[in-house]
């Protein structure tokens, strides 16, 4: 298979959640763009042959993960606009959550779309983000009071 | 009811068309790999150095502190600072090439990286890299040239490969993790012309193996402001350390002022390592090792370090422990073609224990 139709491949496979673990990393559409670019044009140039298609899917995430830290950490270069600008809600519930989501520190961000929606357990995500699974637990559990807390808050209202 | 909320609301999310199709656009763009094959130099490397005699800087170090409301410029005096919006990155071969720059007053600094899957240790790179504003070749700079030549003379000037297992912050972190074994990094200094501009085009040129790559750069404004200050005095003049309002940023910068000696300082730089944010419960938070603009030209002095973003409790003070200076001096070259000549040169102040207190 040539370069380009194997990344094509790779981004019919992989592209979704490449670029929704961008978009709930950096909640902007133009910074996921971004990474969602980067981190094909990484595969291309250097990622190495895989076993195993999971060894694929977990070095994609991580360089996404790696691509959105080095975004934020270039502050003059950081993008701010609002998740729910990139998704708009289409009820009530979906608009409570954007904002509880808008307001969840960075940290947390990756950890949470990674057990909420890729499915993977704590030792899954430590190895995947190169993380202590003490750590990505208690980002874990963090993560989730804050949006627990938040929401309890928000219906209490 | 969160769960599958959110679920549903990225179920929705994905890539455009345009943007996959852009990305192979992108990908076919790409210069085709061009393998810049090592050669071996038997490296003389020439080294100028200048011991200054013991000086007691802590007497020297007269520290006043003081708050600023605003500050515009990171680690800028009255220079305004700007950077490359978007770092160019390409392929040669294995090897992966990254372009970027910042500008600081008159003059613009290049630093090209070649990171490579292998140790290229004993190797020395080479490269000329001709920048241009409207079509006009910018100025080399001062100390800090336009080139890494081959041989200068009868030495060959080209930079080492490092090792990235020794190295903890800045790009190479990233690198090293995508497997990458070892880098060179090569400065280029310009002199930016009066109309300051933004659109800049590259010609880089490999002088021993031929080719070349041209490119394009654009600088953008940046403005951060800083709420807290505090100056040192050394032997060799004064450096400004500059704290945001929240303590999680720091900048210095050097007051580029010449001594009664004749000797001019240039530039301070941070060491990653010697940089600790103190939280209000006295917790020590070692610098997050991103962001450092850590080579100092002797024009262009740019520097950063902030806090692990991961740190909750507010920061009340940053401490410094070493801190590196840049001087320029004229000094007498005996050998062939003899006179005065301009030299830089550093020194490093340790053990400073300056701690900048915002209580």
């Amino acid at each position: 298979m040539g370069e380009d139709a194997g990344l094509r491949q790779a981004m019919e496979t992989y592209g979704d959640m490449v670029y929704r673990l961008a978009l709930a990393q950096t909640q902007s559409s133009h910074d996921a763009d971004d990474v969602f670019q980067e981190v094909f044009l990484r595969y291309l140039r250097s990622a190495p042959a895989f076993r195993e298609e999971e060894h694929r899917k977990a070095w994609l995430l991580r360089v996404t993960v790696n691509c959105c830290k080095k975004l934020h950490g270039s502050f003059w270069r950081r993008h701010t606009v609002a998740l729910s600008e990139a998704i708009p809600a289409q009820n009530q519930e979906e608009q409570e959550l954007l904002s509880l989501l808008e307001g969840l520190p960075q940290k947390y961000r990756a950890v949470l779309h990674l057990y909420y929606y890729e499915g993977y357990d704590t030792g899954e995500i430590a190895v995947i983000l190169g993380r202590s699974p003490n750590t990505v637990r208690s980002q874990l559990a963090r993560g989730r009071a804050l949006l627990r807390d938040a929401w309890k808050g928000a219906e209490e209202l | 009811m969160t769960e599958q909320t959110y679920r549903d609301l990225f179920d929705r999310a994905g890539p455009s068309p345009a943007l996959i199709e852009d990305t192979l656009t992108a990908a076919e763009d790409r210069p085709a790999g061009r393998r810049v094959p090592a050669r071996r130099l038997a490296a003389a490397v020439l080294c100028l150095a200048v011991v200054l005699g013991a000086v007691n800087y802590q007497a020297l170090a007269a520290g006043v502190q003081w708050m600023v409301r605003y500050f515009t410029g990171v680690g800028a005096s009255a220079a305004p600072v700007m950077v490359v919006e978007e770092a160019d990155q390409w392929t040669e071969g294995n090897w992966l090439c990254h372009l970027d720059g910042v500008s600081q007053g008159d003059y613009l600094l290049l630093e090209l990286y070649l990171v490579s899957p292998e140790e290229e240790a004993h190797q020395l790179a080479t490269r000329k890299l001709q920048v241009y504003a409207d079509g006009v070749p910018l100025e080399q700079g001062d100390q800090v040239y336009s080139e890494w030549l081959p041989y200068g003379g009868f030495a060959p000037q080209g930079q080492p490969w490092i090792s990235l297992a020794g190295l903890d912050c800045g790009p190479e972190v990233v690198w090293k993790e995508e497997g990458y074994q070892a880098r060179v990094h090569m400065p280029f200094l310009y002199k930016l012309p009066e109309e300051m501009p933004t659109e800049l085009t590259y010609e880089l040129l490999d002088l021993e193996e031929g080719g070349s790559r041209t490119g394009s750069l654009t600088l953008i404004s940046v403005e951060a402001q800083a709420a807290w200050s505090d100056s040192r005095t050394f032997a060799e003049g004064t450096v400004t350390a500059l704290v945001s309002e929240d303590g999680r940023q720091l900048s210095v910068y050097a007051h580029q002022a010449e001594n009664e000696d004749g000797l001019l300082l240039t530039g301070a730089s941070l060491f990653h390592h010697q940089v600790t944010f103190i939280g209000a419960s006295g917790t020590r938070y070692p610098d997050a090792g991103e962001g450092f603009r850590s080579f100092t030209s002797g024009h262009v002095n740019v520097q950063l370090a902030a806090a692990p973003s991961w740190v909750e409790e507010p920061i009340v003070a940053v401490e410094i422990g070493a801190i590196q200076l840049v001087y320029e001096y004229d000094t007498w070259w005996d050998g062939l073609g003899g006179g005065m000549v301009r030299t830089q040169d550093t020194v490093t102040y340790g053990d400073l224990e300056w701690v900048i207190s915002f209580t």
